[in-house]
């Protein structure tokens, strides 16, 4: 198992990723501990939230596994990583704005159907054709105004869980009002 | 920001990853330099391009042409912008190694631009030719098929490296194998009227560089999901 002692700086992570590369597990296994650890403080610097943070860090680490095979060792480790990174912090804003883009257009949709005169495309008629669960996810975020966080607390799911309802209830929804795919 | 939402809404934590991703560590095969790729591809270039040319036939006065300082230019910096796009689409796919994007896209245009202008001042043909179609469509075939092996081979190494932003590293491939291909070209069709050269040269040029960057952004983008 290599150890701080037998790889020197200033490559010693491209050393490790050297010896990743030639299938030693160890050095593999003690480089990632570190890259998660770098990775961590990068986006620290750029993200608030945490769970956001040690999402972008796994997303890194996953195209490093993939990439491994890209570092030449002759080169310094650090461009390499942090040109991941970057790459992975960047698609994140994009599916992020896209998402924001796509909410906003859900929100309309809410909007609309809670406007509607009848009953059958009353807010309440839509979403009493929504399952349970989705239901109930957008009642709680979307009409009573609950974070994500009370209202995985309220119904006694995982925050993560919670997000999967509610995104999965508004491609339901879209699909109501809009007709065609849901996707 | 989260990317990936496990369907139990469960994410596994990332000492779970680094263990999921260290259980098995076989080696991998480093990818050669760039330098290495790109001799590599420039050398199958030549040869493809050379069979072509040869299994078309040169055109009966390239000789006279050849002595045209413009033609002869127009060759030289249509196979050195192939060259060239084939060396950015290789560091596009290098992690850390990737040109800006800007000077990506600069390659392209002015290339583009300039062969607009250079086919543009070739003269007119008269408006009603009626061989516009019947000699042209063939030059396009050509063009497509002359280019299709060395873009097959270079989006190829791309694939097999890590290209962080695919669209681009397609575009650029597709300059490499399309400008190439209008070189030869060159050498082989007799017309050089301006419209067949614009519409029948550069205009397969054009859509290979969009069909191209199409190949980018799908199956080259999918060596991030690839275990």
């Amino acid at each position: 198992m290599p150890n701080d002692a037998d790889l020197s700086p200033p490559n010693e992570r491209g050393a490790w990723m050297a010896r990743a590369q030639s299938g030693d597990g160890d050095a593999y296994r003690l480089l990632l501990e570190r890259l998660a650890s770098d990775l961590r403080s990068f986006f620290r610097r750029r993200v608030r939230d945490v769970q956001e943070v040690e999402d972008l860090v796994q997303d890194t680490l996953m195209t490093v596994h993939r990439a491994r095979h890209t570092y030449d060792p002759a080169r310094p480790f650090e461009p390499w990583l942090y040109a991941i990174a970057r790459n992975t912090l960047a698609d994140a804003f994009r599916r992020d704005r896209r998402r924001a883009e796509r909410h906003a257009v859900d929100d309309d949709l809410l909007t609309v159907a809670a406007d509607a005169p009848s009953h059958e495309s009353s807010i309440g008629g839509i979403l009493d054709g929504l399952p349970e669960g989705q239901r109930e996810a957008l009642e709680m975020v979307k009409i009573r105004g609950l974070s994500i966080e009370q209202a995985s607390s309220q119904a006694g799911v995982s925050q993560g869980a919670m997000r999967v309802r509610i995104h999965r209830g508004y491609r339901a929804l879209r699909a109501r009002l809009l007709g065609g795919d849901d996707e | 920001m989260t990317s990936k939402q496990p369907a139990a809404g469960v994410r596994p934590s990332t000492d779970d990853v680094i263990a999921r991703l260290t259980a098995d560590v076989p080696p991998v095969r480093r990818i050669w330099s760039t330098g290495r790729r790109l001799a590599t591809w420039t050398g199958a270039l030549a040869l493809i391009l050379s069979l072509a040319v040869l299994a078309i036939g040169v055109r009966a006065d390239l000789p006279v042409r050849l002595g045209d300082g413009s033609f002869v230019l127009q060759l030289v910096a249509l196979l050195a912008v192939s060259v060239a796009s084939a060396a950015l689409a290789l560091r596009a796919s290098v992690p850390g190694e990737e040109p800006p994007l800007r000077l990506s896209a600069v390659v392209i245009l002015l290339a583009t631009a300039g062969l607009t202008l250079a086919y543009g001042r070739e003269p007119a043909a008269p408006a009603h030719d009626a061989n516009f179609l019947a000699a042209g469509w063939p030059c396009a075939v050509a063009t497509a098929l002359i280019a299709a092996v060395p873009l097959l081979l270079l989006v190829g190494a791309l694939r097999r490296a890590a290209p962080l932003v695919p669209t681009v590293a397609g575009l650029l491939a597709g300059g490499a194998a399309f400008f190439a291909a209008a070189a030869a070209l060159q050498l082989v069709c007799p017309h050089d009227e301006r419209w067949h050269l614009l519409v029948w040269h550069l205009g397969p040029v054009a859509l290979g560089l969009v069909a191209s960057a199409a190949l980018g952004a799908t199956w080259l983008a999918r060596w991030r999901r690839a275990a």
